[in-house]
């Protein structure tokens, strides 16, 4: 019997644990070291499972080589399951079974919402508990975002790059780029998203892509689309690519184009959505809401759905990098975010449904207050970081004005590891936010130290009214919603 | 040689969600990194 890693599968092990993630199903698994040491020896090509039993029974003492078969075939199977690892008699058969991302199957994953994993295995544990818990002291990377390129041929309203560094137009030089990418990778490094500006400006973008795949990384896209060639479509396919996601305002094309303040810039997104959707590259939408676009949303929701992907949307919008707020004048205001909300939760069964089946964390919280306190604010300086094309290093997209150090004068790993700053970011949990804990939407809101510092003058701690009144008007919104529900079950009785 | 104990299984994604306003992460027009799944569903 042969076995190999699915072409949607990551691994990474350390001689702790064993990590483990698809890319297709978005599942995820954590094993103890002799777990990370089966993982380990699983590779993209076929091997006899037979031949790999053998390797680990020279490892091993105490344990009988059927005994090891055994568990390393109960390993394979539970892994299977979920199309982490493929097995098969022969090569073609299991290559066969090597499945690629299709938009002809009901849920594709650019529509599905639920990547609930389901195991026989009890386990209750969740991945980025363990990691937090994990990477105490020694942080992994497992993201790393690259604005590849400062130019953009795009000029959004609401975005929270400055313009004066899109005219400015650095681009990342390709061997800089393959030095962090080599020094990431052994880093234990995952995924890299590739950001802009817009990244299909870089002259290079090709060999990015390219040279991604050959250190077994996952890539997304962040991208506008509009200048997307026909080779970089065929490429995109090579590399199989995780995701791209781009941004549509709005079906119609006067309204989006006054947001990129670009002419034309609409037809040119929606064509190469369609062109990526009929070559099955998986593509996902962002519609920001704003003040130009809120009443056009639900057009660009029918889009993405006629087309099986989906289209988040987002009425937060967040101050410059540069601190400046101009582009909050589009944000929309209270009495226009109450309008959206409530025309959502009209509109949308699924987002109404997950008001109710989706419990907030408060029971969890009051179980373990001690716990939940020293729980970090959110990932920022955990797990992933962000890279300029000039070389800053900054913990988090739009905060680029935090600088931890620049990869022109130090390794990423030395950044990583010792930047004052980032060890000053690793210190900030929920306890420092005291008036948050008490908050009665405490539940409603998410806490986001990016947002703060742009908005607040460079103070992340300060959090703007906004966002508090945002908080407090979905706790309403959802509690009338709930109460509804109640007097309707109870009539209906 | 290493002793032997059997693979255990310690994490694997689960169901997370909070009534966040949004994360921000895909308010500025650059799109929501898919590998955080905290707000999974929540939007």
């Amino acid at each position: 019997m042969l076995i190999k890693q699915s072409k949607n599968s990551y691994i990474r092990c350390t001689n702790r644990y064993g990590y483990i993630v698809n890319q297709l199903t978005k599942h995820d698994r954590v094993y103890n070291d002799v777990g990370a040491n089966f993982l380990s020896k699983i590779k993209r090509y076929p091997q006899e499972i037979e031949e790999i039993v053998k390797s680990l029974a020279e490892e091993y003492e105490g344990i009988s080589y059927e005994e090891l078969m055994k568990d390393f075939i109960d390993f394979v199977v539970d892994l299977e399951g979920t199309k982490f690892v493929i097995t098969g008699n022969t090569v073609e058969e299991i290559n066969e079974k090597d499945e690629n991302f299709t938009y002809a199957i009901d849920k594709p994953k650019t529509l599905e919402i639920d990547f609930t994993q389901h195991t026989d295995k009890a386990i209750s544990q969740n991945t980025q508990d363990f990691f937090r818990e994990e990477v105490q002291g020694h942080p992994l990377i497992k993201n790393l975002q690259f604005e590849l390129s400062s130019r953009c041929n795009e000029r959004c309203i609401h975005c929270y790059i400055p313009n004066s560094k899109k005219n400015v137009g650095i681009d990342m030089p390709l061997n800089k780029f393959k030095e962090i990418i080599d020094e990431y990778s052994s880093m234990g490094g995952i995924s890299v998203a590739l950001s802009g500006g817009e990244v299909f400006l870089h002259k290079n973008m090709i060999e990015i892509l390219r040279y991604c795949r050959k250190k077994d990384l996952k890539i997304t896209i962040l991208t506008n689309l509009t200048i997307l060639t026909d080779e970089h479509i065929k490429v995109l396919k090579e590399v199989d690519v995780s995701f791209i996601q781009t941004s549509l305002y709005s079906m119609k094309s006067e309204i989006h184009d006054s947001i990129t303040t670009v002419k034309g810039s609409f037809y040119k997104t929606k064509n190469s959505i369609e062109r990526l959707v009929a070559n099955d590259i998986p593509v996902q939408i962002s519609c920001p809401t704003m003040k130009a676009n809120y009443r056009d949303y639900k057009d660009v929701l029918l889009y993405a759905q006629s087309l099986k992907i989906k289209a988040q949307t987002d009425f937060i919008i967040m101050a410059r990098a540069d601190l400046d707020k101009e582009n909050l004048a589009n944000r929309l205001t209270l009495e226009e975010t109450e309008y959206l909300l409530r025309d959502i939760m009209k509109y949308d069964p699924k987002y109404r449904d997950m008001s109710l089946y989706l419990r907030p964390r408060s029971d969890e919280i009051l179980l373990n207050y001690d716990n939940f306190v020293n729980e970090p604010l959110c990932g920022v300086g955990y797990d992933n970081c962000c890279i300029t094309a000039n070389g800053d290093v900054y913990p988090c997209a739009g905060w680029q004005n935090y600088v931890l150090g620049n990869v022109y004068r130090q390794s990423l790993r030395d950044i990583w590891e010792n930047s004052e700053k980032i060890k000053y970011l690793r210190k900030i949990t929920q306890a420092s936010f005291p008036q948050c804990l008490k908050c009665e939407a405490f539940q409603y809101c998410s806490r986001c130290l990016v947002r703060n510092y742009n908005e607040s003058n460079g103070d992340m701690f300060n959090i703007p009214k906004h966002f508090c009144d945002v908080a407090f008007l979905n706790k309403r919104i959802r509690e009338e919603y709930e109460k509804t529900v109640i007097n309707q079950m109870s009539n209906n009785e | 040689m290493k002793k032997y104990a059997k693979p255990q299984l310690l994490a694997k994604n689960l169901p997370t969600g909070s009534y966040a306003a949004g994360c921000g992460m895909y308010a500025d027009g650059h799109g929501c990194k898919e590998d955080c799944k905290r707000c999974e569903g929540a939007r």
